[in-house]
């Protein structure tokens, strides 16, 4: 599961993974690009595996691996669209 | 020798033909890191038994499609290393397990593109390399791997060796034609990654010996580690060099091989210091000791103690962390969970309790390829 944090300032800044791992939105950083490689390719229902290591999705077919700044768990096709956003 | 002369043999073999650069230079040669296994920044020589894919002695990366079906250590079984090294990787199979066609196992580094942009592979000029190494293994017969391109992970080199003896070190060499196709960054991103093989399925096994544009990390046939329970591959002195025949490992001092290392990974384990932003919520700022190839990520590896000026300990109910403002050469973090913190106070991050012992999570920063 990813969670979206905001800085300071109120934008969003930081993407963390399983309550662990703090990834700095750097097109460079490898976690940065699983993330968003992992987000893109989310399908309902379905389970993400990344390296052996898999995301399996909430209750909701709907509900992404993504919840944002505020805790709110967007759909896949919300997470998808917000990621396309990124750099 | 006489005073006043040099000795030529020397000197031939570091500078032959007197064109320092790409593949002349004495030192730097050798394009992987820590080729040696001697830094371990994250394991310290405890073994692992990796679940999923991840990073083992320094810059060396397990990769493996089933859970648990190997382990690995630095130093396992505490076999006397090759003469002139104190340090392996040594991987050792829990199970005989029966590989399917999707199936990959493997140790592997990838290199960065700065560090291999001189080889001017993807270019008709692309250099010749040769690949060394010091393997044992409780196996022999022929074994497998690969020479890739990292970021695109479609243009491959498989290569075999023969392991002759089992339970013995012996010194392998192959040298590749540089590729003239296929993507090979020349930037701080990902360029050439080096395989060896543990066990392939047929989707990732082919024929050693040339270039292929596809996946290809293991050759058809090659002896498979994770067959045979209890089976060991130790392997050591690992160097890739531009040339078409193997020199002496490059030994780099170990304070140089760490600071190579930390240009990925490294750990901060001493009085970062910063301020309570709430009574929940420490925020600091924290130099790199080395400047990293990307904005790292961040983790603790326990729960963060901070001691403020008036030496109250407070320690988080569980390992909370994000980054604010991050950059190669320096991050700021916020690290939450915490109670009773007074707002504005200065505070450091402390490893050390009244005991003297570790009593708080280090702040690990990770910008690998």
């Amino acid at each position: 599961m990813y969670k979206l944090v905001k800085n300071p300032e109120g934008n969003v800044c930081c993407v963390i993974k399983d309550d662990k791992l703090a990834i700095p939105m750097d097109e460079a950083n490898t976690d940065y690009q699983t993330f968003k490689s992992n987000v893109l390719n989310q399908e309902p229902g379905g389970t993400v595996v990344e390296d052996g290591d898999s995301f399996s999705l909430n209750a909701n077919p709907n509900d992404s691996i993504l919840e944002d700044a505020d805790g709110v768990i967007m759909t896949i096709d919300q997470a998808k669209e917000y990621v396309r956003t990124l750099p | 020798m006489a005073y006043g002369q040099v000795n030529a043999d020397v000197i031939g073999t570091s500078v032959a033909g007197s064109n320092l650069g790409a593949g002349n230079a004495s030192i730097m040669k050798n394009r992987i890191i820590n080729g040696a296994m001697v830094i371990d920044q994250r394991n310290a020589g405890a073994s692992v038994t990796p679940t999923t894919g991840q990073y083992l002695v320094d810059r060396f990366y397990a990769r493996l499609t089933q859970a648990s079906k190997f382990s690995v250590q630095q130093n396992a079984g505490s076999v006397t290393p090759p003469t002139g090294f104190s340090n392996y990787l040594g991987v050792t199979s829990l199970s005989a397990y029966s590989v399917i066609s999707t199936d990959i196992f493997g140790i592997r580094q990838a290199i960065e593109g700065f560090n291999s942009a001189d080889l001017a592979w993807g270019t008709a000029s692309a250099a010749t390399v040769t690949l060394s190494f010091w393997v044992r293994s409780s196996l022999t017969g022929t074994f497998g791997g690969a020479i890739a391109n990292d970021w695109a992970g479609n243009y491959n080199y498989p290569f075999s060796y023969t392991i002759s003896a089992a339970n013995t070190w012996e010194q392998k060499s192959i040298t590749i034609t540089g590729p003239t196709s296929g993507t090979w960054p020349t930037n701080s991103n990902g360029s050439i990654q080096l395989n060896f093989g543990l066990g392939a399925g047929s989707t990732f096994s082919g024929t050693a010996g040339a270039w292929v544009a596809s996946n290809i990390q293991n050759v058809t046939g090659a002896t498979s580690v994770v067959g045979t329970s209890g089976a060991t591959f130790y392997i050591t002195g690992v160097q890739l060099e531009v040339g078409s025949s193997a020199t002496g490992y490059e030994y780099r001092q170990y304070g140089q091989e760490l600071q190579l290392c930390q240009r990925y990974y490294q750990v901060i384990s001493q009085s970062w210091t910063g301020v309570a932003n709430s009574t929940t919520s420490f925020a600091s700022y924290v130099v790199h000791p080395v400047v990293m190839r990307a904005s790292p990520s961040g983790s603790l590896s326990s729960a963060l103690r901070i001691s403020d000026v008036y030496a109250s300990a407070y320690t988080q109910s569980s390992s909370n962390i994000a980054s604010q403002y991050t950059g190669a050469d320096a991050t700021s973090w916020t690290f939450g969970n915490f109670t009773g913190l007074t707002t504005g106070r200065f505070s450091y991050a402390s490893n050390a309790g009244t005991s003297g012992t570790s009593t708080s999570g280090n702040l690990q920063l990770s910008a690998e390829l």
